[in-house]
């Protein structure tokens, strides 16, 4: 694997940026599905390199795409994300797609809006409903965020087989053990924001969710209500916002190379939810989420409104990792360098939905 | 018993953002004796079309328009209305202005 592949999608399409591992140089191919809104980019190299895009249209409503060949032709899954006709809830949207565990290459996850969780068996082409999630005994008391009752992260742990945690905005983490047969509520030490009467535990937004994967048990999550880390696979939280000007915003990426590692991109509050001061600021941490510093070398220190979605800040795994941000105006920022220096990568896009970094074989 | 009506080949227009769904064809045809078969022949001939004309409870999705001819469907008395020749099925996105 030699080069960078950086899929960006946006409201009305997606571009593709490709560069050598030196990432200076970028060629720029799209819009890909123009007109559509392209809300996540995903590749799977468990086997044959495969492309998924989750597609969606205001008007049309929202499927899975695949490619085979790099990304040269699509086709539209078979049988997509949908809910039973009885279901009383739509498939309004295609929020992420995960691989599965590594034993089962064929399996991925898919989490949608209205709130679910949909797995195929085949690559993508047929997918279901996963039922205990859906059934779940709070599930009448969920209830949406601004974004929408999304179900927006799913993550597979490597270490143990069969659990699976999801992030759904406005309900909280949920973690199965399973393989998802049934779900634990994991928002113990977040705040609700939401509180619900039957369900009290129920009402947390969680942002965004990740894991270290060399540390079982420990992940990470930007929420609503601030900053946390859990070393007990999401059964307690503790918060870690120490240097942060915020504790609010949406997007959050571990480096691939050092699970201490991590970023945010802070906003200003719920209420405004733009950028503290017009400058665009992204916060890492080296140590775990302990302590925060400002990275803005490079990145607009004025006059820069904007925001940064919860899918559209992403980490390539080289060494030292590159990051890639994509904001609500539609400009591209990209660090080679760890979050050390910065600059703009070339094209004014459409809104930035999602921003995915992958290594690929040369000529891809 | 009333022998049953003789199917009518009809024209489906279809909007751009729809025709990777037919192979990047604007335009197919169908066979049906009704608006209602035409409409299911075409997502049965087209299956990827199914899910963006209608949503999970197979209800015609709000902001999509099927017209025969120049009468939304949401104006026909019945969609088992018999098809005739040079009907023309055209799909179009019911959102206007800004």
């Amino acid at each position: 694997m030699s080069d960078v592949l950086v899929m960006v999608g946006t409201r009305k399409g997606a571009f593709f940026y490709r560069s050598d591992r030196n990432r200076r140089s970028w060629r720029v191919e799209g819009p890909l599905f123009k007109g559509w809104e392209v809300g996540y980019l995903q590749l799977d190299t468990r086997r044959e390199p495969t492309l998924y895009a989750g597609v969606g249209s205001y008007v049309y409503g929202p499927t899975i795409q695949i490619s085979r060949d790099r990304g040269k032709t699509w086709s539209q899954a078979e049988q997509g994300p949908r809910y039973a006709a009885d279901a009383g809830r739509n498939v309004e949207r295609i929020w992420c797609i995960e691989p599965g565990p590594a034993e089962r290459p064929e399996r991925l996850y898919a989490g949608v809006a209205q709130a679910g969780l949909f797995v195929s068996d085949d690559g993508g082409e047929h997918w279901q409903e996963v039922m205990g999630l859906s059934e779940h005994p709070s599930r009448a008391a969920w209830a949406p965020g601004a974004g929408g009752l999304c179900c927006h992260r799913v993550l597979v742990d490597p270490h143990t087989p069969g659990r699976l945690w999801v992030g759904i905005s406005a309900v909280g983490v949920l973690r199965s053990d399973d393989d998802g047969a049934s779900w634990k509520v994991c928002n113990e030490g977040v705040p609700i924001a939401a509180p619900e009467k039957d369900f009290p535990e129920i009402g947390s937004c969680v942002h965004a969710l990740v894991q270290a994967p060399d540390r079982p048990g420990r992940l990470y999550q930007q929420n609503h209500r601030g900053v946390f880390r859990s070393e007990d696979a999401g059964d307690h939280w503790q918060r870690i916002e120490n240097g942060l000007p915020s504790e609010f915003g949406f997007p959050m990426v571990l480096d691939p190379n050092d699970s201490q590692t991590l970023y945010v991109v802070p906003l200003e509050s719920d209420e405004y939810r733009l950028t503290p001061g017009g400058k665009l600021t992204v916060y890492r941490s080296r140590d775990g989420g302990d302590s925060w510093s400002p990275l803005r070398h490079g990145l607009p220190a004025e006059l820069c409104h904007t925001a940064v979605l919860r899918h559209a800040l992403d980490a390539d795994p080289l060494d030292p990792c590159g990051l890639y941000l994509g904001t609500t105006g539609g400009h591209l920022f990209h660090s080679p360098d760890g979050g050390e220096t910065w600059s703009a990568l070339p094209g004014e896009l459409p809104r930035i939905q999602s921003v995915r970094a992958v290594l690929v074989d040369e000529g891809w | 018993m009333e022998p049953a009506a003789e199917s009518v080949v009809v024209r489906v227009l279809l909007p751009s953002l729809l025709r990777a769904c037919t192979g990047g064809r604007a335009e197919v045809s169908v066979a049906a004796t009704t608006f209602a078969g035409a409409v299911e022949r075409l997502v049965s001939e087209h299956p990827a079309l199914r899910g963006h004309l209608f949503d999970d409870a197979g209800k015609l999705r709000e902001h999509v328009s099927l017209f025969l001819n120049d009468e939304d469907s949401r104006w026909l008395d019945s969609w088992q209305r018999p098809l005739v020749k040079g009907d023309v099925l055209t799909v179009i996105q019911a959102v206007s202005g800004g």
